[in-house]
């Protein structure tokens, strides 16, 4: 799976820019995060991704086809941010006429209604009206809808958005089971970056509309500029002249130090046995990647 | 036959809303109706009756599937439940001709009783039942495109809006032809005027099969007919495109 943009705009009729010039390639990657803040244009970037709305300008591809041609061709599975769903239906047959749209022929759409319900634990609630539904089960129709037909591209928009936190490790689970799978690609957007950090291969960071960061899940913490950071207390200032490392704040008798390389903590780790005497407590800990999507942004916004 | 499957799959999608809604489906497609036929039926002399019978039909399969038409897209543009379908490989016209079964399954019935019971009120009797159905095919064709087109084109638009505009686009088709009453009864500039609106031609076509005159010529109507559902077939399949709709 190969997605190109180039120089990629949108401006609204209203005259909201929402894309200012966005440029990236992606290829085989197996989960990509897009993340930004709240009008940040993740939203209308996955919108022209998946041939719901055309670019005011630039250039997209999808294995060098439009966004409109891989469309007709089933390439994708589209999970759209708060889009309702057609309530007066029963989960069964929202999935089996979705099913029957996507072009699976009628034996097999019942097999993957049945194969969804299980999946994504719809069992219960079969026969019932979607309206009838929970928010978190709504949502669920509304994920297990997307994987129709076994597509090769998924773009889902908050998935687990009003999902409790047992759920969202479920959904998380059956996203990455079907893209292992299928060895399909799936691009997501979601707030919950430290989640999903261990599955993703790539962050897109976008923000007023412009890409400021696009690398590994380690690149966008490498940002940060350390690995760990040890909040020490001590009981006396004495540790404080042989502390072994040039990076940290104090706060009367509070270290907090910033530690970059194995060597340097080690090294630390060392000076806390050796002075232990003088310290209350300590905590190690390891920088979150939506300290560094903080980062980030916050860099982005004073440039 | 993917296709067709597609079609079926929309076409229910749709339909079931309205076949899930009994109650509201009474009233729109019999109480609706009924309530303007009725009193027009009683201040109506007797031989103008069977325009009144024409009428309600044609305001029944026009009403209905024009704004049926434009208002589904509108209402699933409002709940963005469209992204959901547009993200399935369907084209326009497979999208339109789902339309048109799920105007079919919300409307014919209405229209077969209807034509019951004007039929046992004595009110219409259907002499050529072929030319009749030919008519009912033609406005139910003809109204979806016009409500599909029309949603298309004031996409950009508010769910409001719409509503608004395919609601007076339906009653200008319908009330502003003389299809209640003999085109007779018009001045002869205006009945000329008239003749660009379908809903006269559909009303002439039911009419000449139930012994209703409308004054036009059955082959011009039939003509006129075949053009308008050429031209909007047209412009549905090669002019309008499921996208950028919101």
């Amino acid at each position: 799976m190969e997605i190109v943009t180039r120089n990629l705009w949108k401006i609204y009729g209203n005259g909201i820019i929402a894309l200012q010039g966005i440029s990236f390639e992606l290829r085989n990657e197996k989960l990509v995060i897009l993340a930004g803040p709240n009008g940040a244009g993740k939203t209308t970037l996955i919108r022209i991704l998946d041939g719901e709305i055309s670019p005011s300008r630039g250039y997209v591809s999808i294995n060098n086809m439009s966004p409109d041609e891989a469309r007709l061709k089933g390439l994708f599975g589209v999970m759209p941010q708060e889009a309702q769903l057609h309530e007066y239906l029963s989960v069964k047959e929202y999935l089996y006429y979705l099913a029957l749209i996507k072009g699976l022929p009628r034996n097999d759409a019942r097999r993957e209604v049945s194969k969804l319900i299980e999946d994504f634990m719809l069992h219960e609630y079969t026969n019932e009206r979607i309206e009838h539904l929970s928010g978190g089960y709504k949502k669920r129709v509304l994920l297990a809808q997307a994987f129709i037909g076994a597509p090769q591209l998924l773009f889902l928009d908050e998935p687990t958005v009003g999902l409790d936190p047992e759920m969202r490790v479920k959904m998380w689970n059956i996203i990455m089971k079907y893209l292992d799978e299928y060895n399909a690609m799936a691009i997501l957007v979601t707030h919950y970056l430290d989640e999903v950090k261990d599955y993703a291969n790539r962050v897109l960071l976008l923000h007023r509309g412009k890409l400021l960061f696009n690398g590994s899940p380690r690149d966008l913490l490498n940002k940060l500029g350390y690995r760990y950071r040890v909040k020490i207390k001590l009981t006396s200032d004495k540790a404080l002249e042989n502390l072994p490392i040039c990076k940290y704040i104090t706060r009367e008798y509070e270290i907090e130090a910033f530690v970059n390389d194995d060597s340097e903590f080690i090294t630390l780790v060392k000076f806390i046995e050796a002075y232990k005497d003088y310290i209350a407590e300590f905590v190690i800990e390891r920088p979150s990647l939506e300290e560094s999507y903080l980062k980030v942004i916050r860099f982005g916004e004073s440039s | 036959m993917v296709n067709l499957l597609r079609i079926y799959a929309i076409g229910m999608l749709y339909a079931k809303w309205m076949l899930k809604n009994k109650l509201f489906y009474v009233y729109l497609t019999l109480f609706m109706p009924f309530t303007i036929l009725v009193p027009f039926y009683l201040i109506t002399s007797e031989s103008n009756r069977p325009y009144i019978a024409i009428g309600t039909i044609v305001f029944t399969l026009l009403s209905n599937s024009l704004v049926t038409a434009c208002q589904d897209l509108a209402v699933d543009k409002l709940l963005k439940r469209i992204a959901v379908l547009l993200s399935k490989p369907i084209s326009s016209i497979v999208y339109f001709l789902g339309q048109l079964l799920s105007n079919a399954l919300q409307t014919f019935p209405a229209i077969i009783v209807i034509v019951m019971v004007l039929n046992l009120m004595k009110i219409l009797q259907v002499n050529i039942i072929s030319l009749f159905v030919v008519g009912l095919l033609f406005g139910w064709y003809i109204s979806t495109a016009i409500g599909y087109a029309l949603a298309i084109v004031l996409s950009s638009r508010d769910y409001n809006t719409i509503v608004i505009i395919s609601n007076v686009v339906s009653f200008i088709l319908v009330f502003l032809a003389p299809i209640y009453y003999p085109p007779t009864y018009l001045p002869k500039l205006a009945r000329l005027a008239v003749t660009i609106l379908p809903s006269i031609h559909i009303a002439n076509i039911v009419g000449i099969a139930s012994d209703v005159n409308y004054g036009i010529d059955l082959v011009q109507s039939i003509i006129y007919l075949l053009i308008l559902i050429i031209a909007l077939t047209i412009i549905i399949t090669r002019k309008t495109k499921l996208k950028d709709l919101y």
